[in-house]
């Protein structure tokens, strides 16, 4: 099975990012910048499937947004539909997506965060959980501005783990 | 870019549409049977159990600090705090007497009124861990979970009034709803009249706001709320909130009333989780 272990470093990348992604999640911010955190599991799930969407598509969508689910107390189900949706998409275009200059995808990513945050909100709507409306702007904003960071650094990891076999 | 175009320009993902319609199809399950009645607390409870050891980490930085602050403490600030917690303590016991004799006297009274007198609750102390895990709601994560007999709809106060109560067990820590969650409403009195309505939360840490309050009802701006242990849920007698503020409008039905939640709800750290069986 040569594809299965030259498939390996990617995997250990991807579980040590979700880890990472998780601790993001989860870590308090300071009171200023509560509503501006990003979502970062969509940030990550986002590169995987343009990149590697071989591997990571639909299944880790769904199992990553579980986890921010129960990480985030929300119901079972509202992050892993919304990153379903997102990831899908991504999916269907990576390699339109792929050969996009960085500005422009931002933009798309920053329309695919609006989307993402739009299914939250309709979710909260049918459940009846009313919330001002820079819960869901702040995430938008932040993510935009942190994907390109985001978006270099990951390929860095996954470019020096290639090279390196 | 990461991958070889070369490699990959023909690439097809097998079986994406219908990997998506079954995933989809799975999360709306998901989702209607964990709103309708929390079906699904094994599944829930495992990865929250998957989930813990990234939460102990993440809290890790700020039990050090603590833990820092703590131990270096210099002597004098020692010696000025024990000063102070001796004199609390004293004063403390003063009241306390007080009280016993009131109790007494309640207990008696009760007895002769033949009314059901009130049983003690056991308390366990319980500290936050997280508080900002969901924008949208006011939850927060305590230590304390199954393994210390924590149980659904368990009573949380601090040192000054009610906080909220526990929504969901884990096995190791257990998540609880805020009074000031727009999902949570909790039954009150006014301590001075007996006045009974109902507090609910509004999103902010600040402000509770009472609902469907007669413009003609006896109720001033600075009236104590305490539960009135109506539904059920609460033990009644604990502190909730005090009125802050009522507008009466003739050619409204209901007068708005706001009130001022007791307990810190957004600084407080330590909580008693009051045992009601």
């Amino acid at each position: 099975m040569p594809s299965e272990t030259k498939n390996n470093p990617n995997k250990i990348i991807v579980f040590i990012a979700t880890l990472i992604c998780l601790l993001l999640i989860l870590v308090p911010m300071p009171e200023a910048l509560k509503t501006y955190k990003p979502d970062w599991s969509l940030l990550l799930l986002i590169f995987l499937a343009i990149h590697i969407p071989k591997e990571f598509n639909l299944g880790a969508a769904f199992l990553i947004g579980l986890l921010v689910d129960v990480a985030k107390g929300s119901l079972l189900g509202q992050h892993a539909l919304a990153s379903l949706l997102i990831v899908f998409l991504v999916t269907k275009f990576h390699l339109q997506l792929r050969i996009f200059p960085l500005l422009q995808l931002t933009a798309i990513v920053c329309l695919l965060i609006i989307m993402y945050q739009f299914i939250l909100f309709w979710i909260n709507g049918v459940l009846g959980i009313s919330s001002p409306f820079q819960n869901y702007l702040g995430p938008v904003i932040s993510g935009t501005i942190i994907w390109s960071i985001i978006a270099k650094l990951l390929s860095q990891l996954f470019l020096y783990t290639t090279s390196k076999k | 870019m990461v991958v070889k175009p070369d490699k990959h320009r023909r690439q097809r993902i097998p079986a994406l549409n219908i990997k998506f319609i079954t995933l989809i199809c799975l999360s709306f399950l998901l989702l209607f049977s964990d709103q309708k009645n929390n079906y699904l607390p094994i599944l829930r409870n495992s990865i929250a159990i998957a989930i813990h050891p990234i939460q102990t980490v993440v809290n890790l930085p700020q039990r050090l600090w603590r833990w820092t602050g703590e131990n270096l403490a210099s002597r004098e600030e020692l010696i000025i705090n024990n000063k102070k917690l001796h004199e609390d303590e004293l004063y403390n016991e003063l009241t306390l007497q007080r009280y016993a004799s009131l109790e007494q006297e309640n207990i008696r009274l009760r007895k002769i009124l033949k009314a059901a007198s009130r049983i003690k609750n056991s308390v366990q102390i319980a500290r936050i861990i997280f508080t900002d895990i969901n924008p949208f709601r006011h939850l927060v994560v305590i230590n304390k979970g199954e393994q210390d007999e924590v149980y659904n709809g368990q009573v949380l106060v601090d040192a000054s009034g009610v906080v909220g109560q526990i929504l969901q067990t884990n096995f190791l820590s257990s998540k609880a709803i805020l009074i000031s969650d727009t999902d949570h409403a909790i039954p009150v009195e006014i301590n001075r009249n007996g006045f009974r309505a109902i507090a609910q939360g509004n999103g902010t840490f600040t402000h509770l706001t009472i609902p469907f309050i007669p413009n003609n009802a006896d109720i001033k701006v600075g009236d104590l709320m305490v539960t009135s242990g109506l539904g059920g849920k609460f033990p009644a007698g604990y502190p909730v909130a005090i009125i802050e503020s009522i507008s009466r409008n003739p050619a409204q039905q209901f007068a708005i009333v706001i009130a001022k939640p007791i307990a810190s709800l957004n600084q407080v750290r330590e909580v008693i989780l009051i045992n009601n069986n």
